[in-house]
């Protein structure tokens, strides 16, 4: 009996009892499903995240506090708060760096209630330096970004992002306002231009007060979150990381041999090392998801347990007749690994089809959503399935193959 | 004559260390080729036993089993397995046929396991059921057809291997006495054609339908004769004598 003959003759009885066999197979389509879903989809928001930092620009550098491996992210970035970097690093880096190094800009964030008049939201507020704007390619639409005086002497000015003073003051006219941060009062000196959703951010739901007034009035903290600067052209980018170590290694007292205390990647770095987190992730969902497929494995076994039950006479016939051991079981193996490539292929269908949904809803809400249904996950889909056939089949076709031919014969 | 099948001193018994049945004690007798053998017994008498073991179903404790000349008795499963492909067709009293499979694919399972090409397959299942006359039923499934008809689509299968031996038990056990005696035509026409029949019953009528008997009582041959008033059936399913 060759694979075409057993495989055909596996399809006629699986469709003579189609509800058993869809019953059966429904564990495989389910988790091959996931798989599929969880392997798209999770592309598609990694594609998300890195579109949005590569919207950065080539040519940014970040400093995060504490060290790490190069292809790994550092403990701050994790939220582990370290608080080796200091406002004065990022001085000393703008005095003394190299002159490739544009704009230092330095950040804190925090949480807390933002009162205006009878209005008021929970938000978050970023303390930052005056150079944000030049950093960040961002724009003011109404009034000024609070100037390098304010940012030093703690001023109590505040820059309310487009979505922010829409919230908090309508229509109205924001510049000159009193807002609350938390009990400090800050006066809006200006309204950024309005940005649009990047990514999960909305970058319109912002609000910028100086640095130090963060620090020392609302959070009481004497570091920096991480720091950002541009650097003239990306060839320098080298340089300026070099530039940004010996300053801070310098000032941190660091000996010789000794490890920094910090961490400075270039875009291209921090694209590789959230492609690893992301990708990280995408894995271990999709181990979850690959429960489904073991439960649907014993599913399989299951049934083809009772099946083998079921057919004794047949099984003891077929021996009668002069069919081998190993025909038995190939020919058992063969049916199990048909019903689980069947349920596959009908879970490949049906994950291709929601990513494809999936992708479109994100689309139409403006995300920059790649739809992603790799060859390699379509693969590893029917790859999988079939191994589970051939798993989990091997027990009852092994059964079947040394049922006593008569003892079987005689089975009611 | 060539001897089909020589035993000596054949004897098989079953169990573990601590039971042992010993159910044949020591059998010794030939079958030649072209012979017609009814081997009977009350139950409890080992005919089931020896049939399994001369149709390579079972293998025996002592003694020795030559088949076509050839030492047999210590075959391995896998041997055993093309012996029953090639050389022995049989044909059961429960009819065991696959009932979700029609008429002509059950005639054409064993050749299955032979590496037949599908058209030969075909062509020699819808031989065989013409002479059974039922090439009318070919896409029936057993489940339509009547006891005789279950009967005859296993001597059909049984004969699609051209074995050389057909084993019959009980073939009759299941059906009325006209068909009965239907499937019994068909067994002796086969032997006139020098098929080798050797049918297993506990029926004195039943076995004087063949030329010789061997009879067994507790596991020996209480005596082995040649019939002396055979049963003759004809097609209609009528005793001619």
């Amino acid at each position: 009996m060759n694979i075409v003959e057993s495989v055909s003759t596996s399809l006629q009885t699986i469709l003579r009892t189609k509800a058993r066999s869809f019953l059966t197979m429904l564990g495989i389509v389910i988790g091959v499903m996931s798989v599929i879903i969880v392997l798209s989809v999770g592309a598609g928001a990694q594609s998300l995240i890195i579109n949005q930092v590569k919207s950065l620009g080539s040519n940014l550098v970040g400093v995060l506090p504490g060290n790490s491996e190069d292809d790994g992210p550092p403990a701050s970035a994790m939220g582990i708060v370290v608080t080796t970097l200091k406002y004065s690093d990022g001085q000393a880096i703008e005095k003394n760096g190299c002159k490739c190094i544009e704009n230092v800009a330095m950040y804190v964030t925090g949480n807390d209630t933002v009162t205006a008049g009878d209005s008021n939201i929970t938000g978050t507020y970023t303390g930052t330096t005056a150079n944000y704007i030049n950093v960040e390619d961002a724009n003011v639409e109404f009034g000024h970004f609070f100037s390098e005086d304010e940012e030093k002497t703690a001023g109590r000015v505040a820059v309310l992002g487009f979505g922010s003073k829409d919230k908090l003051f309508g229509d109205e006219d924001a510049l000159g306002k009193r807002i609350r941060i938390g009990s400090v009062n800050f006066t809006v000196v200006g309204v950024m231009e309005e940005r649009g959703v990047s990514g999960f951010q909305n970058q319109d739901d912002q609000l910028f007060i100086p640095i130090t007034a963060a620090q020392k009035l609302l959070l009481g903290i004497d570091y920096v979150n991480y720091m950002r600067m541009k650097v003239d052209t990306a060839l320098n980018v080298e340089q300026a990381i070099d530039s940004v170590k010996d300053i801070l290694r310098d000032r941190h007292n660091i000996a010789t041999g000794e490890a920094d205390d910090f961490s400075v990647r270039s875009t291209a770095q921090g694209l590789d090392a959230l492609t690893s987190i992301t990708d990280a992730l995408k894995f271990f969902l999709v181990a979850i998801a690959s429960l489904a497929l073991v439960v649907g494995g014993f599913g399989i076994m299951n049934i083809m347990l009772a099946t083998v039950q079921e057919r004794t006479q047949e099984i003891g016939l077929r021996k009668a007749i002069g069919a081998k051991s190993n025909q038995i079981t190939f020919q058992f193996l063969i049916e199990s690994v048909v019903i689980t490539f069947l349920g596959g292929a009908i879970g490949i269908i049906l994950g291709a089809l929601i990513s494809v949904i999936v992708a479109k809803f994100a689309q139409s809400l403006g995300y920059s959503w790649d739809l992603v249904i790799s060859l390699n996950s379509i693969l590893l889909g029917a790859g999988v399935s079939i191994g589970i056939g051939l798993i989990f089949g091997i027990i009852p076709a092994r059964r079947a193959s040394k049922l006593n031919a008569i003892e079987a014969l005689r089975y009611e | 004559m060539s001897k089909l099948i020589e035993v000596k001193d054949l004897k098989k018994e079953y169990g573990n260390d601590e039971v042992i049945t010993k159910i044949l004690h020591g059998l010794t007798f030939d079958i030649d080729k072209g012979e017609f053998v009814s081997i009977m017994g009350p139950s409890g008498s080992g005919k089931s036993t020896l049939m399994h073991i001369l149709g390579f179903l079972d293998t025996l404790s002592e003694g020795q089993f030559l088949f076509e000349g050839r030492d047999v008795s210590k075959l391995e499963d896998d041997e055993l397995a093309d012996m029953r492909s090639s050389k022995i067709g049989f044909v059961f009293q429960a009819f065991n046929l696959l009932n979700r499979s029609t008429t002509l694919e059950n005639v054409m399972l064993p050749l299955l396991y032979t590496d037949t090409p599908k058209k030969e397959r075909v062509k020699r299942a819808t031989d065989l059921l013409n002479q059974v006359g039922l090439g009318h039923r070919l896409d029936y499934t057993p489940n339509k057809l009547s006891g005789g008809e279950k009967q005859r689509v296993a001597i059909a299968r049984a004969l699609v291997n051209d074995p050389d031996i057909i084993f019959a038990d009980e073939p009759t056990g299941n059906l009325d006495s006209k068909s009965g005696l239907q499937v019994m035509k068909i067994l002796q026409d086969l032997n006139e054609k020098g098929h080798s029949i050797i049918l297993v019953t506990h029926e004195k009528y039943t076995a004087e339908h063949a030329k010789r008997i061997i009879m067994l009582k507790d596991g020996l041959i209480e005596y082995d004769q040649p019939v002396e008033h055979r049963q003759i059936a004809d097609e209609n399913g009528t005793l001619i004598k």
